[in-house]
């Protein structure tokens, strides 16, 4: 019994209706044969989904939710069941809602699932590629997540953004106490130091104006008081210090940014882009492209049909993307030209409304003579409408109502009137200034009562700038600590959890790499100097060499990574049992997908495993290995059903299937095939030597020559299986097969095929042991020659000294 | 490694560290969140209360 009873997917990607059923009642594991795009990876998709409530890939790749039903699944159609054996898990179910597309709806006990499954137990043949190329910190995040330490790692994050903030608040009080700092250094000459100074200063002032000296802070608010009686108790020098103060806002105010011709010229050309919307709606098109062309250089993968417009295409697919790419460039160019003028009209707007709340609450209380009346109702008449602009230009350009009407609301009377009423409201304040100050006493009465307010008013914010900026610096320096101790003690968790599957690492990539005697001792190695930073380091020849990929292949970075995922698979999944895997062998060369299957056999035996390949030759290595497992073909993809399932077939079965249909040609490729792949193997194993040539390429004649010659030579010449290969190798049709059966053109009858394939098949039931499922291979051990399968139970040289 | 809440809640018996700043950070810390927008308001709150009277 496995872990899980029953996997049910119904309307997902490429899976429709009819529910698509994975049952392992009659056995524990399960293999699937499916060519690329039969629907294979729609069930990893969908278990992922299951696990995490998203799929990690297609959100990388820009694809929402509402990508995951299945085009014609109805509502409520769209879910995933699986039927665990465990019966605190028991069933759990997520279906896919249209009105909550980010949530799927979960029936059954998800968290005791998380608990049970705390590390991913799915791998796909991209996530090894990916995993492997992944920058420093990607890779600390992807291992660290797969080894349970997400929650750790979200804190940390949320921990660095924490710092930022308090680091910005910082930057931020300091930069105001800068300002309030020379806002007191405009009124006294100097810097503020501390009370004392500040004090000093005023007394200068005070001194000035007849009012005695201060000799603590808390008498400055009474002599201050003092000083303001002075100036109200004279109209006259009261209306001065008014006409002062508005003088003052007025020369903040102006001058004011005359935006009317480029709004103008905005609205006009804002309206000409809107025009043709649905081509604007293309536009986000471009990126995709971008990224197309991207990846389909670097893929080197060939299509029928543009992968996407999905039509035909002549010539070069790149080239054709390009043209498609070319016709949205111009309108992207003006589009990127009006986004640029929008953010500019948006900042000017948005410098005109501070200026105008400024302005309108300076002269807020103050009793306004008829000219600036109309100048503070215009301020209010204006403000609205340039909000309402404001607003607007905040959004892009694809959002912005194309009937909005920009101008009429920046080319009003009002705006005008402000604009054009600056020098008459400037020359009209300096006269009562100026006719006001003709009294000496006056006039610097009223300056030193200015000078004593800015010195008040700077001081006192400096003053509690700085309490402010000295608090949170403690506060800073505290939490900087506890973060660094956090994310110290997260680091030395995950390389207690490295150093936990490193052992089982290395037994894994070695059994991937047994060619390689110069590489060794691969380790995932966290780098202490960074916060987040991890990067897998291997022995060459006795030098450790980080990071690996400057000396691994991508095969033998895959095996890396392969052995990573399966060793942390095991580790921290230790009451789970089950793996899916995906295509993992894809990136392998041929010769060394066998020994997948060996650290499956060898590491995983009692482990539940549902397995998809594209590989039939390997599929074939993998049913004589595991016999036992459920085996289950995609043999097409309807897009109405999804897969089209049947029971798996090895290549004997499928070759014994062409011939019942008289298929010749087809059995005979299958069987050469599959035969090339056998003596491939057997050749390696047994040290034959296949007669070279530059091509590289060997045809079946070749290599069974080279078996035969091998066999000969280490068995005695009236061995039974030697008698079989001598017997099998000189018939006539056999030697025609071997020479054509490449040439579809050659004609072969089913019963000619039929004989070859049981003479072969007679030969390999001596040579292959039914134990461990291997064929022979030849070995010499302390001077005696073994030609024996791995598990030695088939031994059919015996012990014979050399 | 342990769960988030409880190296914050030993990191507050533990004498490690100043007491006010620790006790906030855990209680703004969830299972799998810490909320950096409410330790912020009490960073608000604490540099204003600081300034006592002008």
């Amino acid at each position: 019994m496995g872990e899980i009873q029953k996997i049910t997917i119904s309307g997902f990607r490429g899976i429709n209706t009819p529910p698509l059923e994975l049952d392992f009642q009659t056995a524990r594991s399960m293999m699937i044969y499916g060519t690329n795009g039969s629907g294979k990876s729609s069930i990893v998709d969908a278990w992922e989904w299951l696990y995490s409530g998203k799929i990690e890939h297609l959100a990388r790749e820009g694809a929402k939710e509402r990508a995951f039903p299945h085009k014609e699944a109805q509502k409520c159609q769209t879910w995933i069941e699986v039927e665990f054996a465990n019966k605190k898990v028991g069933k759990i179910r997520a279906e896919f809602g249209p009105s909550r597309p980010t949530k799927p709806k979960i029936e059954g006990n998800l968290s005791k699932m998380k608990e049970f499954i705390p590390y991913p137990c799915h791998l796909r043949y991209r996530d090894i590629t990916e995993f492997v190329y992944e920058r420093k910190a990607r890779k600390y995040e992807i291992l660290s997540y797969q080894m349970g330490f997400g929650k750790a790692l979200d804190i940390q994050n949320q921990l660095h953004k924490g710092a930022r903030r308090l680091e910005e608040e910082l930057e931020k009080l300091k930069r105001d106490r800068d300002e309030s700092s020379k806002e007191y250094q405009g009124a006294s000459g100097e810097e503020p130091k501390d009370i004392a100074s500040y004090i000093e200063t005023l007394n200068v002032v005070f001194d000035r104006q007849g009012i005695a000296s201060v000799k603590e802070i808390t008498e400055v608010k009474i002599s201050f008081e003092k000083l303001r009686g002075q100036v109200e108790k004279d109209e006259k020098t009261k209306k001065l210090q008014l006409w002062k103060d508005i003088k003052e806002s007025i020369n903040k105010f102006y001058p004011v940014e005359d935006i009317r011709s480029n709004i103008s010229k905005f609205q006009e050309d804002f309206t000409d882009f809107k025009q043709n919307e649905e081509e604007i709606s293309k536009l986000v098109l471009l990126d995709l492209y971008e990224k197309g062309i991207e990846a389909i250089e670097s893929l080197e993968i060939y299509y029928d049909s543009c992968p996407l417009c999905d039509q035909p295409y002549e010539g070069n697919l790149i080239e054709h993307i390009k043209s498609k790419q070319s016709h949205l460039d111009e309108l992207s160019k003006r589009r990127k030209e009006l986004e640029n003028r929008r953010k500019g009209l948006f900042s000017s707007i948005d410098g005109i409304i501070r200026k105008i709340e400024h302005a309108s609450s300076d002269l807020e209380e103050k009793e306004l003579e008829l000219s600036l009346i109309k100048f503070g109702e215009d301020l209010k008449n204006v403000n609205s409408p340039l909000k309402d602009c404001k607003d607007m230009l905040e959004k892009n350009i694809e959002n912005i109502d194309k009937k909005f009407d920009f101008l009429t609301r920046v080319d009003t009377k009002e705006f005008v009137s402000l604009l054009d009423s600056e020098s008459e409201i400037k020359e009209e304040i300096s006269r009562r200034v100026e006719d006001l100050e003709k009294d000496k006493s006056r006039k610097a009465l009223v300056d030193d009562f200015q000078q004593a307010n800015k010195l008040q008013e700077s001081f006192l914010k400096w003053d509690r700038l700085n309490k402010k900026i000295e608090r949170l610096e403690e506060i800073k320096s505290a939490y900087e600590k506890i973060k660094d101790d956090y994310i110290e003690d997260t680091k030395k968790s995950v390389q207690e959890s490295f150093d936990a599957i490193s052992s089982d690492v290395a037994a894994y990539f070695k059994s991937l790499e047994q060619d390689s005697e110069v590489l060794g001792d691969p380790k995932i190695k966290l780098d202490y100097e960074k916060d987040k930073a991890v990067e897998l380091e291997i022995m060459f020849g006795g030098d450790p060499i980080s990071p690996a990929y400057k000396i691994l292949s991508e095969s033998q970075l895959n095996s890396f990574g392969l052995s990573i995922f399966l060793a942390s698979a095991k580790h921290f999944n230790p009451n789970f049992k089950f793996i899916i895997l995906d295509d993992v062998i894809n990136s392998f060369d041929t010769y060394k997908r066998p020994r997948v299957i060996d650290v499956l056999s060898e590491h995983f035996s009692d482990y539940q495993i549902l397995l998809f390949t594209h590989d039939s030759i390997w599929l074939d290595r993998l049913q004589k290995s595991f016999p036992q497992w459920i085996r289950k073909r995609f043999f097409g993809w309807d897009y109405t059903i999804g897969p089209r399932v049947e029971p798996g077939k090895n290549s004997y079965e499928q070759i014994d299937e062409l011939l019942s249909q008289d298929k010749p040609a087809e059995a005979g490729w299958m069987f050469g095939r599959y035969l090339e792949w056998v003596l491939q193997e057997l050749c390696e194993s047994l040290g034959a030597s296949v007669k070279y040539n530059r091509r590289n390429e060997f045809t079946l004649s070749e290599l069974v020559q080279a078996f035969k010659v091998r066999m000969q030579k280490k068995l005695k010449s009236d061995h039974s299986i030697v008698k079989l290969i001598l017997d099998f190798e000189p018939d006539e049709g056999f030697r025609n097969f071997c020479d054509h059966w490449k040439d579809s053109e050659t004609d072969y009858s089913s019963p000619e095929i039929r004989d070859i394939v049981r003479n072969w098949k007679n030969i390999e039931s001596k040579i292959e042991c039914d134990e461990c499922h291997k064929f022979i291979r030849y070995e010499k051990v302390d001077g005696y020659e073994h030609i024996s399968c791995p598990c030695r139970k088939l031994n059919i040289k015996g012990n014979e000294h050399c | 490694m342990k769960e988030p809440i409880k190296w914050f809640a030993e990191a507050v018996n533990s004498g490690k560290y100043v007491e006010d700043v620790i006790a906030e950070i855990k209680s703004c810390v969830s299972e799998d969140e810490f909320d950096v927008d409410k330790f912020m308001d009490w960073v608000s709150e604490q540099i204003e209360e600081g300034l006592g009277g002008d």
